[in-house]
């Protein structure tokens, strides 16, 4: 069987990774989500802080990702960025942490050129190219959603729907994890699931 | 024409493009008949062939990807088995793990004919949808319609070409692990598995031993598996996976030794559920 050498050693590494990882993220259901400070592309910085009183949705993203590519292709992304960033007591968040040479990292041009495309319509678009607020959320996939509630607690974090697929005809088919964490944490039922694990591409963070 | 296009691909990648445009696979249908006879079974097998360093998913993908799939059309009375994987390399990439095929895959199906088959041009077609993620740093969707067109004989033909492929990939199928019995249990966290091998299996002293359940959601793929020796055999205490996917009654998935020297050992094993709660 093909394999690289040392595989006892990467394997212990990997778990010891993981763990250290898992420690060391902030972000789980129940707990404060983490703040962050973080430019838009039209330059002017974010907080997460600023949004207390709302309810808060973020989207991770890397646009050349087909499992990102399957919400957007038909609007899906689009309709629900305005249905929940249209509300007063609601914000939606997208979030790019490729980093520079990595897929979905784009200069400001191609930003607007492919935002206009797409005609997409986050609250804000936030760039995290030195990938921290992304290390500090855990966010490993794209798509990987987080909701967070008005008081900036975390109530669900993981995979967009339920089907793990890049097949666009299976978002009507599939339970969306997100909008319905909003719905019941807006009327005060639990969450449930209150995690999941996401699916997609990973996270283009720097190597 | 067509075999210059798919070398020109090959050259473009070959120079370094990191395009995911480019980055696709081949696919071909591969068979060890050269004619079929009826209530006989033979093999079609999909066959992958991709650029340096690319690869698509196994079974359970793990951490990121989707596995391959197969999409059967055949004619009546014609029945399709599983897919026969070969054992997948593991992928690390801190905090993920995945598991796939690097530089391509052959994944044979085993086809059983009816009894009666008497088509009328003497021939019959196997159709069949695949669909695929391939990746390198990105990843693409990729897709193919296949067939095969088989004659229909008194006796069974082999191609041999295409049996000595496919009997490549089988040998890198886990095989049943034959006198062993596996059980699990499970609670909130943690399913632990218990492994009884047969009398004359030796675990090596200082092996590294992973399971690999077939299906997803079930383990966390990254977490380190934690190996107890017990008299009879050895445990394996496995993180549960965060959608906390219940296995039901029982859980299948290759058995993943590493000894001395490399040697890996790799062994299909069913755990049947020691307890009902958790």
């Amino acid at each position: 069987m093909k394999r690289t050498t040392g595989w006892l050693a990467a394997a212990l590494a990997a778990g010891i990774a993981w763990t250290v990882f898992a420690q060391q993220q902030g972000a789980r259901p129940g707990a404060e989500a983490p703040d962050f400070s973080l430019r838009c592309l039209q330059g002017n910085e974010h907080t997460l802080r600023q949004f207390r009183g709302r309810w808060v949705v973020l989207e991770w993203t890397n646009y050349d990702c087909p499992f990102v590519r399957k919400f957007y292709s038909g609007g899906h992304m689009q309709r629900w960025q305005r249905e929940v960033g249209g509300r007063e007591d609601s914000v939606w968040l997208t979030i790019c942490s490729s980093a520079p040479g990595q897929q979905g990292h784009f200069d400001a041009e191609t930003w607007a050129r492919r935002n206009t495309e797409w005609n997409v319509a986050p609250t804000a678009l936030l760039l995290d190219p030195d990938g921290r607020v992304g290390r500090a959320y855990g966010a490993t996939h794209t798509p990987h959603m987080y909701v967070i509630d008005p008081e900036g607690t975390l109530v669900y974090m993981g995979a967009i729907d339920s089907i793990r697929s890049a097949n666009p005809a299976d978002i009507e088919r599939a339970e969306n994890y997100v909008l319905r964490a909003l719905e019941n944490a807006r009327a005060g039922r639990p969450v449930e699931p209150a995690q999941t694990r996401a699916y997609g591409c990973t996270v283009k963070y720097a190597n | 024409m067509r075999r210059f296009a798919i070398l020109a691909a090959g050259v473009v990648l070959a120079a370094g493009s990191a395009l995911a445009d480019r980055l696709e696979a081949q696919a071909a249908a591969v068979t060890d008949a050269a004619a079929i006879a009826p209530g006989q079974s033979f093999t079609v097998a999909l066959a992958l062939t991709m650029p340096r360093d690319a690869y698509v998913y196994w079974r359970n993908p793990g951490d990121a990807g989707l596995p391959t799939t197969i999409r059967w059309s055949l004619p009546e009375g014609f029945e399709a088995g599983e897919i026969e994987w070969p054992l997948p390399e593991i992928f690390d990439e801190p905090p993920l793990r995945s598991f796939g095929y690097k530089n391509g895959v052959l994944l044979p199906v085993r086809i059983q004919a009816p009894e009666r088959l008497d088509p009328e041009n003497g021939r019959v077609e196997l159709r069949f949808r695949a669909d695929w993620l391939i990746c390198r740093e990105a990843c693409v969707p990729g897709g193919a319609d296949l067939a095969v067109t088989l004659p229909v004989a008194e006796a069974p033909r082999p191609d041999a070409e295409g049996a000595r492929r496919i009997a490549a990939a089988r040998a890198k199928v886990p095989p049943a692990a034959e006198g062993w019995t596996g059980r699990m249990e499970m609670d909130e966290r943690t399913l632990t598995l218990s492994f009884t091998p047969p009398e004359d299996f030796r675990l090596p002293a200082r092996a590294s031993v992973v399971f690999l359940p077939y299906r997803e959601g079930v383990v966390e793929p990254a977490a380190a598996q934690r190996l107890r020796r017990a008299n009879a055999g050895f445990e394996l205490a496995l993180t549960r996976d965060v959608m906390r996917v219940d296995p039901g009654d029982a859980l299948r998935g290759a058995l993943w030794i590493e000894g001395p020297e490399d040697r890996i050992q790799a062994l299909e094993i069913e755990l049947r559920r020691a307890n009902a709660d958790g």
